[in-house]
């Protein structure tokens, strides 16, 4: 690291590229802020897509008589939901989004190190959703397999998508690898060089340390997934034997022989448990951020925050595992895995214990995307107790492939990183739109989705501890083995999860009206501290900031600073310039020693 | 400063607030598409790893296969270690701004790096003739697995050569940014050669 002394105000300069036409700077533009909004235009219609599948699942499974899908159809729904939402979804909002648009605003920087690299990555991405879309128009439709894409089955017939539908969802999957790495190489340069000058890493708001840390996880991570998408491809198109073992098919003996499925469940778990905090480190961030805004308290336990961020991303790679309890390891290796799984929840619970203290005692105004971090930390206080369950061998063998699983990991990577994206578009409404958002949409759109989403998935949990399994067509004749009651909360699950769904119209309703009939919005309207409320434009223009770049003079949590006359001090004021309350005149600005 | 050093800052404290307020904001000193290679190296290195334990994972069972090493692999890695050292002969020259050198080196690198791609094939070629195939053995799936996405890895290190090799011909460029276009170039050649070198010994230790 470089302690190196720099003269006073002189802040190093990048090139800054600038559009030479409308097609440069509106469609194939460099600019972050133009890319992070493209990334979240895509991944929200392609989430709209998983949306509607798993709409058509819900009134499957609560009206199975009527059949509204085929058994093929349903397994396609459920695979696809799975993947998109992950994936494409939730890993490209919140770091090809929130990444995009967060980074270069918030260390002070005027874009991204590398804009072309930015802007390459970004329609990749949208190769890999075209391409996952495709496989819906192809003959046998898209993959079936499950979104964990088990072989054998994944590429046996019988599996609906077994023609093209898998090889296609590889074939994004991997593009999608490339064009992430493009994009993360970015997100990890420009915070570890294109800091502006006195952003020193533990200055950072917790969002940067989010994304960031989450980068690094994924730059990791991918790899394992693209290394099975690749064998899987092999196994598929030339018949290798990387994961297929001897099979007879229809009768007839197939050529593959001595593969194992277990390696990729192996390899796909080293991918799918860090993707897990993929989602949810910049999760962790945002809302950190958000809360000690809205209750005007600094960040309770920075450090340790940025800790945990830390801790949890490092041990992340160490319990994969765990999400094959059942596929019959050995008992050491379970309990391996289920202690680590069990320290992984140390780090975890000090994040959530911090937030709830940065709550304590704070100023706290119950605006739209406080009340979302709030239910944030509701639903994954929950969802992260079923996780201990889960985490204990013995638990989670009766549990598992049942409802409860559905439950948990709904919850805590689902809903919960959810709630954080609504929390952070409200939060930045202004100052990416220079207008304010509605707030009576906004606190209906708030109500219908936090106990929606409550009533869907905590029922969920009685379900699978009676036995109800997951992925089941329909139930048959075993539908007599449970309660009337397991019935009738499907029904009534389903019908929660239409109207959950519905209700997000109040969402889209309220950014696009507000994007032109909104009250626009004054200059930091919430009294942040972080850079990106100091750009001279709202919303910020290309370049980010003035001629001169921002100098930093404090960390983004100065809220009610003794002395201060402002219950706010923005990270460029330096303590000279710091407007003091009365009876304090004359004396220095100073922080707390604690 | 370490990370536990920099993860120990107390960033609230005055006296921790006065060494900030002159730091120069970057992590690292050198340039930023250092870091990057360095942080894109290290993602190929997870992805290779993990083929690598894969392929000593399938090993352990009963039907794997030994496949003959044709000794074209070994005129193959000599031809890639000599591409390698012809790029640090690139490298070397243009650091001191002498391309009119350099550039005879950094086409010769590349130019044998295209020749060790050509050797691959031929070694393809030699495999499948004597009836090992992809789908024979899981020892062959992996060594054409293995070895091909060892070439698209230098294939995409060609396109920025390329890149480097127009440049270096033309009157007007700017010099700073060739030169470390080239020395980035050179570090991503070294570390394909030791990617193949463990490729080649797992391969013949197998």
């Amino acid at each position: 690291m470089s302690d190196a002394i720099i003269p006073e105000r002189e802040v190093e300069e990048q090139e800054l590229y600038h559009a030479k036409s409308w097609w440069t700077e509106k469609v194939f533009s460099q600019d972050a802020k133009i890319i992070a909004i493209q990334y979240f235009c895509t991944a929200t219609a392609i989430a709209l897509i998983g949306l509607v599948l798993s709409w058509f699942m819900r009134m499957q499974i609560a009206f199975p008589g009527i059949s509204i899908i085929s058994e093929g159809q349903y397994y396609q729904a459920i695979t696809m939901h799975g993947m998109i939402m992950v994936v494409y979804f939730l890993t490209a909002l919140f770091l090809g989004g929130f990444g995009n648009y967060l980074i270069p605003l918030m260390v002070g920087a005027r874009d991204m190190v590398f804009p072309y690299l930015n802007m390459v990555s970004y329609w990749t991405f949208l190769l890999a959703c075209i391409i996952l879309v495709a496989s819906f128009f192809t003959p046998g439709g898209p993959t079936g397999a499950g979104w964990t894409l088990y072989p054998p089955q994944a590429i046996l017939g019988g599996t609906p998508g077994q023609e093209s539908g898998i090889i296609l969802m590889l074939v994004s999957l991997a593009i999608f690898i490339i064009g992430f790495t493009m994009g993360g190489l970015n997100y990890i340069v420009t915070v570890l060089q294109a800091r502006t000058r006195g952003m020193t890493l533990m200055r950072m708001p917790l969002s940067i340390w989010g994304i960031f840390t989450a980068t690094v996880l994924a730059m990791f991570a991918f790899p394992a997934l693209l290394v099975s998408a690749i064998m899987m491809i092999l196994d598929k198109t030339l018949m290798t034997s990387f994961f297929m073992p001897a099979l007879v098919e229809m009768g007839e003996q197939l050529s593959y022989g001595g593969g194992s499925p277990i390696l990729f469940q192996h390899l796909f778990w080293f991918f799918g448990h860090p993707e897990v905090y993929i989602v949810a480190l910049p999760a962790f961030g945002i809302v950190s951020d958000v809360l000690s805004v809205h209750a005007r308290k600094n960040i309770f336990g920075y450090r340790m925050m940025v800790w945990a961020i830390v801790a949890i991303g490092a041990l992340s790679f160490i319990v994969w595992a765990h999400h094959m309890y059942v596929s019959g390891m050995h008992p050491y290796f379970g309990f391996f895995f289920a202690t680590t799984t069990l320290i992984i929840a140390v780090p975890t619970a000090i994040k959530v214990y911090n937030w709830v203290l940065t709550l304590w005692k704070g100023n706290i105004t119950l605006t739209v995307p406080m009340l979302f971090c709030i239910s944030f930390i509701i639903t994954f206080l929950n969802g992260g107790l079923t996780g201990l369950f889960l985490g204990n061998v013995i638990v989670d063998v009766p549990l598992s492939d049942t409802y409860f699983v559905v439950a948990h990991f709904h919850m805590v990577m689902g809903i919960a990183p959810v709630q954080v994206v609504f929390a952070a578009i409200y939060h930045w409404y202004p100052l990416m739109t220079g207008r304010m958002y509605n707030e009576t949409l906004g606190r209906l759109h708030f109500w219908f989705t936090f106990l929606g989403s409550y009533l869907i998935y905590f029922p969920m949990h009685y379900l699978g501890l009676i036995g109800v399994p997951r992925r089941y067509y329909e139930m048959g004749q075993t539908e007599a083995l449970y309660t009337q009651s397991a019935a009738d909360l499907n029904i009534f699950i389903t019908l929660t999860a239409l109207i959950t769904g519905f209700a997000q119209i109040f969402f889209f309703i309220n950014i696009f009206w507000s994007k032109k009939y909104g009250a626009s919005a004054e200059r930091n309207p919430w009294k942040a501290n972080s850079l990106e409320w100091r750009t001279p434009d709202q919303p910020p223009g290309h370049g980010n900031f003035a001629a001169e770049l921002p100098v930093v003079y404090r960390w983004p949590y100065d809220f009610n600073v003794p002395g201060a006359k402002d219950d706010y001090i923005p990270q460029d004021v330096p303590n000279s310039d710091v407007e003091l309350a009365d009876g304090f005149e004359g004396t220095e600005i100073k922080a707390e020693e604690t | 400063m370490s990370i536990f050093e920099t993860l120990a800052q107390k960033p609230w404290l005055p006296s921790q607030e006065r060494k900030d307020n002159e730091h120069l904001g970057k992590s690292f000193s050198f340039e930023s598409s250092r870091v990057a290679l360095i942080c894109f190296l290290c993602s190929i290195t997870a992805l290779f790893s993990l083929f690598f334990v894969a392929y000593i994972g399938r090993m352990a069972y009963g039907d794997w296969r030994i496949l003959p090493e044709p000794n074209m692999l070994w005129l193959n890695t000599f031809i890639l270690f000599l591409s390698s050292v012809f790029f640090q002969k690139a490298k070397n020259l243009s650091n001191d701004y002498n391309f009119n050198r350099s550039k005879f080196y950094l086409i010769i690198a590349g130019l044998f790096a295209l020749f060790f791609i050509i050797g691959q094939i031929s070694v393809w070629n030699t495999l499948t003739s004597s009836g090992y195939f992809v789908d024979s053995n899981p020892s062959f799936a992996f060594f054409y697995m293995l070895t091909g996405l060892h070439i698209i890895h230098l294939l995409g290190g060609l396109v920025v050569w390329t890149w480097s090799v127009f440049q270096i011909f033309k009157e007007d460029i700017s010099y700073s940014k060739l030169k470390s276009t080239i020395s980035s170039t050179a570090i991503y050649w070294h570390y394909l050669l030791a990617i193949w070198m463990a490729l080649f010994c797992l391969l013949i230790a197998t």
